[in-house]
């Protein structure tokens, strides 16, 4: 690892476990100090996280979008960007917290599991469009982890017996409005990451489109997208059915980013020349 | 007749199939994943086994062992084409109808309906695109050693998968590989280049060929893909006939830079196995290899001679040479020449619908932030009773 960079790393891991006990206490007991106590932990484990980053990207001389460690890692941290972003926004939305944070640790911990060392940018992966790709991909998975948070939040606000927590949560209306917004903001991003994806593919493997099943499965979420676009646009699709949409949705983003690696060989594995 | 026309104007035209349509699609591609598609395997490779079973047999009818260019995915791509179509139809109708819809589609209000046209017509432009490029296209793979000049046509590729509608449309250019450079630093490849010189007539040019930057000429694009070594091998039977002087394309390097490869001599009964190793170093009486740079390349030769058909062997000679070396067995001469070359194989595409796939990519998204701008800029209001907003106001 960089200088610094494992401790930077497990001091993030860290500071993410306690802000997720913390933010799991203040929900389950009302505690409004452990809730603002968990955003402190996330802010510093934020810093740590960033700096982490940082020290990486010097000693390799490239951003870190090369595979699966440094994607999961900038990934993650780009989840929590725009997590920090939506508490700047709106601070009871501090609730998707106690989803946004695990799912980070899920992330870190995928890449950590599955960690490389040190090394430049191999011939395929210098091009402007992979930059673009991943960029893309970050703020795309970024939007659809809020938004799976918001769904959860307004599923939770809206069941037969809400908790108490759920009470400090902004009304059904803007949960349910703030979810269509990060899956609009989603998608959008999602388009450029196919679209990028593809020219990068043509030039890498000759073909915009391989039916690879990494690339099959980046269609099939944007395809569900599209469809909680489209019910909720044209068919007026709203509340609790547009909320599980958005929850189930995320799944098959979960299977192109990691799961499909684990039961098909994808050309995204780049190990070739 | 009308009410007909009628009734399938309102099936055709209905978000409900839409629906079905895009999670048809999803199906389908989900279905591809399971399912193990014959695209994904070597030239000739069953995907589906040959058991004969129940199952087999359902897959092959509907060619769902190829599903991304099978009947029942095309059908669901023609019945979202003219779901769309109808779609848009009506809803331009309804603006045309509409004087005061009209005049609203150019203000602010009439963005979403502008934005959602453009996406549909995108993914029609798509869908076309997609159709005739998947009937017309062809992908083949060209080895080409350094110094060779080979033609685009059908019997250059080593494989070739060509379209229904492709009908040998070949081009017929020469193609060859003139020169290559290697950039390696501490053990790792940082950048490698072919040069491929293209001519055509009065026409002639070179191409520095790249992962990630492939040489493109007539709608005809050369993707780098792998390398390897071809020495320069020679060889005299115990007559003084020259049995082989070729450039020997050996196979790709395996993880530790090492080359290792076996064929038959041709009209012989010998068979030789090769090892590479392209940057030696000779430790206690073990060569290793330090790098994949060719700095001080030793082959460790094998020659044997089959008595019994895959079985019996009987070894000739074993032993290390270096280039320009010569060794002698069994009134044999294998010569090794100085000069290694390189050889690379391109995947050589034709696409032909490519272009307006792109153009519908970049529609579409032009389409859909166009759709969506007004959203992120509307209040959210913090009333449950709140009118919703987000429907088109247009039409």
């Amino acid at each position: 690892m960089a200088p610094g960079e494992e401790i930077l790393f497990w001091l993030t891991v860290g500071l993410y476990v306690i802000a997720s006990v913390t933010y799991f206490y203040g929900l389950m007991f009302s505690k409004e100090k452990w809730m603002s106590a968990a955003t402190i932990l996330v802010g510093a484990g934020f810093a740590a996280h960033t700096a982490a980053l940082i020290s990486r990207w010097i000693a390799t001389g490239h951003p870190p979008i090369m595979r699966d460690y440094e994607n999961a890692n900038a990934g993650a941290w780009c989840i929590m960007l725009g997590y920090i972003v939506v508490l700047l926004r709106n601070r009871k939305l501090a609730v998707i917290g106690f989803t946004t944070v695990p799912i980070c640790l899920v992330i870190l911990g995928y890449g950590i599991m599955n960690y490389t060392p040190l090394e430049p940018f191999t011939p395929p992966h210098k091009s402007i469009w992979l930059v673009v790709h991943v960029i893309f991909a970050w703020f795309a998975h970024m939007s659809f982890v809020i938004s799976f948070g918001l769904a959860v939040a307004y599923l939770l606000k809206d069941s037969k017996n809400p908790k108490a927590f759920t009470q400090r949560m902004p009304s059904l209306k803007v949960l349910d409005e703030m979810t269509y917004r990060y899956v609009a903001f989603g998608f959008i991003m999602d388009t450029v990451m196919i679209i990028s994806g593809s020219i990068w593919a043509s030039s890498l493997w000759g073909s915009y489109w391989s039916w690879d099943p990494v690339e099959t499965w980046s269609l099939i979420s944007w395809l569900l997208y599209a469809l909680y676009m489209h019910l909720r646009v044209t068919m007026k699709w709203k509340g609790r059915r547009a909320a599980w949409l958005a929850v189930f949705a995320l799944s098959a983003v979960i299977i192109s980013f990691w799961g499909i690696n684990y039961v098909k060989s994808s050309m995204h594995v780049l190990n070739m020349i | 007749m009308r009410s007909f026309f009628l009734k399938f104007n309102k099936l055709a035209a209905s978000k409900e199939l839409a629906v079905w349509l895009i999670i048809s699609v999803a199906g389908v591609a989900i279905l591809g994943n399971i399912i193990p598609q014959t695209g994904a395997m070597p030239p000739g490779a069953d995907a589906v086994g040959g058991s004969g079973s129940l199952f087999e047999s359902i897959v092959k009818l509907l060619k769902l062992n190829d599903i991304y260019v099978s009947y029942p995915f095309l059908a669901i791509i023609i019945l979202l084409f003219v779901n769309l179509s109808f779609c848009m139809a009506k809803r331009l109708k309804l603006v045309f109808d509409d004087t005061q819809a009209a005049e609203r589609i150019f203000s602010i209000a009439g963005l979403p309906l502008i934005g959602s046209l453009i996406f549909h017509v995108s993914m029609m432009m798509i869908m076309v695109a997609g159709v005739y490029d998947i009937s017309s296209r062809m992908r083949g793979g060209m080895v080409i050693t350094e110094g060779q000049q080979v033609q685009e046509s059908h019997e250059s590729y080593i494989y070739v998968d060509e379209a229904p509608f492709f009908l040998e449309n070949h081009s017929f250019f020469n193609i060859a590989l003139k020169d290559v450079h290697m950039n390696i630093e501490k053990g790792y490849i940082l950048d490698t280049v072919a040069v491929l010189n293209i001519s055509d007539g009065d026409f002639s040019r070179d191409y520095d060929v790249r992962i990630n930057h492939p040489a493109q000429y007539k709608n005809t694009m050369f993707v780098m893909q792998l390398y390897g070594f071809a020495p320069l091998i020679r060889m005299k039977d115990p007559d003084g006939n020259q049995v082989m002087n070729v450039f020997l394309n050996l196979a790709t390097p395996d993880e530790g830079d090492v080359v290792e490869d076996s064929f038959k001599l041709p009209g012989t009964d010998l068979e030789m196995s090769i090892k590479l190793y392209p940057d030696a170093e000779e430790k206690g009486g073990r060569l290793t290899n330090l790098s994949s740079e060719l700095k001080n390349p030793v082959f460790v030769v094998q020659l044997d001679k089959k008595i019994e058909e895959g079985k019996i062997k009987q070894q000739l000679y074993k032993g290390i040479m270096k280039p320009g070396e010569t060794a002698g067995f069994e009134g044999y001469e294998l010569n090794i020449g100085d000069d290694i070359r390189y050889w690379f194989q391109f995947d050589v595409t034709k696409e032909p619908g490519k272009k307006i796939i792109y153009a519908g990519f970049w529609l579409g998204l032009a389409g859909i932030s166009i759709r969506l701008f007004p959203t992120f800029l509307r209040p959210i209001k913090d009333d449950e009773e709140a009118e919703d907003t987000e429907n088109e106001k247009v039409v």
